[in-house]
């Protein structure tokens, strides 16, 4: 762990070397978030509520998602940079170094410009729990973490899963474009309000539901049932299904070295 | 002189073709899901105009995306401008304004040919809400494939402001965040146009960014053509000249100031 | 022994190209291409090994196969008594690695940086990592870029620092991808002197690829030669140099001009030199110091008034080595 923070610590001091350019981003994203969020609530102004959440319903998942969706770009958009690892070269030099390849890789490509958009989920977040009406018990205030925490596990799963890709063709698909826009837009609601297949994709293959779904049926009461706040921690489960992928990737990389 | 340049650059970019086609399906995947977000309001259902339109708003702009985003970067371009290298820009013997808008206009349009316009064959056919319908006259279409082209040649001058910002803030994915997220959102790429309130609606017929992007889209959604919308395209031309004016004194100043200063 | 390669061979597999880029993405099929043909050799505790080859003959990819980033086709490797896919993390710590072509250093930041960063990434103890820094920067001479950014190092000066970087961690092998690409030649020496003293002074072993035959003379007396993916040679560096130690090269300068083509032939049919050029008003032969053929040569072309001027070479040793890789046809 102390490893992986020096790395952090060395990638944050390097990108503030071109101090312009990093304020620059910082700002820039604080813009962008802050655009998207913007269109949300016209969206809800100008349509009313979406399929069973009134808007403060739908903000407070928007906000928890995209607080989780953030802190996973902040640590793991250095796996992004895998491709050009490989195509410099520079993945053989991690290799030779004794630590785990994918915490070398993380630490690689730390965002801290994603930080501009922190700032404006968290504050996004304030204003969705004033504005809700919740009853606030134990679990419910344990939930504002734990979704958080399980979202941070899927999304990375997510970036680990199209990183591995980029052990057997160096052209795969980049997460970030998947990613962006619409497509991250759609894990920002509750998978009910969704089209069927895709609810079942955000069920069963990219488990979304898990954070943006049935916590929020006891959190918003439709159900009684209070340990589905706990439900998020099974996204460990897809994260170590994916930690295998990764490492047969690695594995695949060392055989063919391309 | 810029035939040459036209060409090298398609033949440059000839080379990702197929990281190119590759985000075919990305773009329907996202057009399909913005538009699943959009019908899961209550208000919106097919029976009314309102969700046809926004569904069709949603696909011209996704298969145009490459006309209209920002966030289209000539990395190439950003590195001669960061290292300096505009040295041997300057003393090929042609404007440099116009050689960089033309590398960057064959970059969208070749972008937008292979990466997305194809998709135009297969939304037609979609499962009902999702499917693109269309009521197109001769008018109407000929005036739309004017109002896009001239939305290109809009969104070119304006991202060559950003690109020459970069002489001073070194670095493109800044300066592009910044004017890139104001830019989509203005020009009605985040959320549709007509879900903007009335009022802002107004202050942003007054700006440029809707001209680039909304405007075109909106055409084909429109039953008759009126006067409302040929003045569009006369604002269109009007802003790409105002554009282009600031575009060249600003590239002007800088070079300027890097011949004066050796930097 | 230190490297055991036995019967190491490894096939790429390379995509097959096809020109319609849908054909392309949907392509399975693939080609192999074998970078290297059952390699065997041996290396022992404290040898300095200069690995060298041709363009393409395989150097590298036995580079990456000794320290783990490649998996051989077949064959085994076993470096420090394990093989070095099983267990990673313990094994790159005995290893230390230059790739003369990427860097290892954080190139926004002092260099200063990265030396503490390997110290953490290896978990190096501090005694130890003192100690070591005080030797090495002192041996390389680099005290005064220690607060410099990388990227304003020269490619000498960063080099200096990759192979400090690569040391620090007291490693027992030391494997040098083209450490001297690029350099020039005070560079060069300040390298090979470096080398030489901390291969003596720890006794670690290195294995350097080059394609710099200077390296090779000043640093080590075995080379291995690949060409094709096959070992074509394994041996001391001065039997084959002795091989060519007895071709004279000698360079006549011709007054007359009109006479250089009268010369070469009376030379060609008196002599039989191995090879003739004609450039300008000179003339160069090639001639072997074997029989007594060559002394009279000497006497016939100082009897000779249109020659002018005579030099008498032996081959360089990059001409030995270029001479030896075209005879090994590869
Ligand atoms: N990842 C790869 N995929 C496919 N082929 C490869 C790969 N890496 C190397 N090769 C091929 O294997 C052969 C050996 O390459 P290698 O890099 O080991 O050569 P080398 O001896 O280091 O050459 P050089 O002196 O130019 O560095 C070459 O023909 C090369 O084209
Ligand atoms: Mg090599």
């Amino acid at each position: 762990m102390s490893v992986y923070l020096m790395l952090v610590k060395n990638n944050i001091k390097a990108q503030f070397e071109y101090n312009i350019s990093t304020y620059l981003l910082i700002l820039g994203q604080f813009i962008a978030q802050f655009t998207f969020i913007l269109g949300f609530f016209f969206l809800f102004k100008s349509l009313g509520s979406i399929r069973g959440y009134v808007f403060s319903q739908a903000l407070l998942v928007y906000a928890l998602v995209n607080i989780s969706y953030t802190c996973a770009e902040i640590i793991g958009k250095g796996i992004n940079n895998l491709s050009e690892l490989i195509r410099r070269g520079n993945l053989d030099i991690y290799l030779m170094r004794p630590q785990p390849l994918l915490l070398q890789v993380m630490g690689s490509g730390v965002e801290i410009s994603r930080i501009g958009r922190l700032i404006t989920s968290i504050s996004l977040l304030a204003l969705a729990i004033i504005r809700s009406s919740i009853q606030w018990d134990s679990f419910r205030i344990i939930a504002m973490f734990i979704i958080p925490l399980g979202g941070i596990i899927l999304f990375l799963g997510l970036y680990i899963l199209f990183g591995s890709l980029t052990f057997f063709t160096v052209n795969s698909i980049n997460i970030s474009i998947l990613l962006m826009g619409s497509g991250s837009d759609c894990l920002h609601y509750p998978v009910d309000v969704m089209n069927k297949t895709v609810k079942t994709i955000l069920t069963y293959i990219f488990p979304f539901a898990l954070i943006n779904y049935y916590p929020f049926l006891y959190i918003f009461g439709k159900s009684t049932v209070s340990s589905l706040v706990f439900v998020p921690f099974l996204s460990i489960g897809f994260l170590s299904i994916i930690l295998q992928f990764w490492k047969y990737g690695a594995i695949h990389y060392s055989s063919t070295g391309s | 002189m810029y035939r040459g340049v036209f060409i090298y650059r398609i033949k440059q970019l000839w080379q990702y073709k197929i990281s190119l086609t590759s985000s075919l399906p990305l773009y329907l995947i996202r057009g399909f899901l913005t538009i699943s977000i959009l019908l899961a309001f209550n208000t919106l259902s097919l029976q009314n105009n309102q969700g046809k339109e926004l569904v069709n708003y949603i696909w011209i702009q996704t298969c145009f995306a490459p006309f209209v985003s920002a966030w289209i970067i000539d990395s190439d371009l950003n590195n001669i401008i960061k290292t300096g290298n505009i040295a041997y820009e300057y003393l090929k013997p042609i404007d440099l304004y116009w050689a960089w808008f033309i590398r960057l206009v064959s970059q969208r349009l070749l972008t937008g040919i292979i990466s997305s316009i194809p998709l135009l064959l297969l939304i037609n056919f979609l499962p009902v809400p999702y499917a693109l319908k269309l009521q197109l006259s001769q008018e109407k279409l000929i005036l739309f494939i004017v109002a896009i082209s001239l939305a290109l040649i809009l969104n070119t001058v304006l991202s060559l402001l950003v690109y020459i910002s970069v002489f001073h803030t070194f670095s493109i994915t800044g300066s592009l965040l910044i004017f890139g997220s104001i830019m989509e959102f203005l020009g009605g790429l985040v959320i549709p146009f007509s879900l903007f309130p009335e009022n802002m609606k107004k202050v942003l017929n007054l700006l440029p960014f809707k001209y680039g992007a909304a405007y075109p889209f909106q055409l084909l959604n429109e039953n008759e053509l009126s006067m409302a919308s040929l003045i569009g395209v006369i604002s269109q031309l009007i802003w790409i000249i105002i554009i282009i004016v600031i575009g060249k004194i600003w590239l002007e100043s800088n070079i300027k100031h890097i011949v004066v200063q050796g930097g | 022994m230190d490297i055991l390669f036995s019967n190491i061979s490894k096939e790429y597999q390379v995509k097959k190209r096809q020109d319609n880029p849908f054909l392309n993405f949907f392509n399975r099929e693939y080609e192999s291409k074998q970078a290297l043909k059952n390699v065997s050799f041996q290396i022992k505790k404290g040898e300095i090994i200069g690995y060298i080859g041709p363009n393409g003959a395989g150097k590298s990819t036995t580079i990456k196969i000794m320290t783990g980033i490649l998996k051989p086709s077949s064959g085994k490797c076993c470096i420090l008594g394990v093989d070095p896919m099983e267990n990673r993390i313990k094994f790159v710590k005995k290893v230390g690695v230059v790739f003369g072509n990427r860097s290892n250093l954080l190139w926004d930041l002092p260099v200063i940086d990265s030396i503490h960063m390997m110290q953490k990434l290896y978990d190096i103890p501090q005694e130890t990592f003192s100690t070591n820094f005080k030797e090495l920067t002192e041996m390389m001479d680099i005290k005064n870029l220690l607060h410099m950014p990388v990227r304003l190092l020269s490619l000498g000066q960063r080099m200096r620092c990759e192979i400090i970087v690569s040391l620090l961690h007291n490693p027992e092998i030391l494997f040098l991808d083209e450490p001297t690409l690029g350099l020039d030649a005070r560079s060069k020496i300040a390298v090979h002197q470096f080398i030489k003293k901390i291969n003596e002074k720890r006794s670690i072993t290195v294995i350097l690829t080059t394609h710099d035959m200077n390296d090779i003379e000043a640093l080590t007396n075995r080379v291995i030669i690949i060409g094709k993916g096959s070992k074509l040679f394994d041996g001391q560096f001065k039997a084959i140099k002795d091989k060519y130690k007895k071709i004279k090269k000698i360079q006549l300068e011709i007054n007359q001009v009109e006479q250089i083509t009268s010369i070469t032939n009376q030379i060609k049919q008196q002599f039989s030199p191995d090879y003739v050029t004609v450039i300008a008003n000179e003339i160069v032969i090639e001639i072997r110091d074997e029989t007594h053929e060559f002394e009279e040569f000497i006497k016939y072309i100082s009897k000779i008034k249109a020659i002018g001027n005579y030099q008498i070479q032996s081959l360089n040793i990059e001409e030995i080595i270029a001479r030896y890789y075209s005879e090994l046809d590869i």
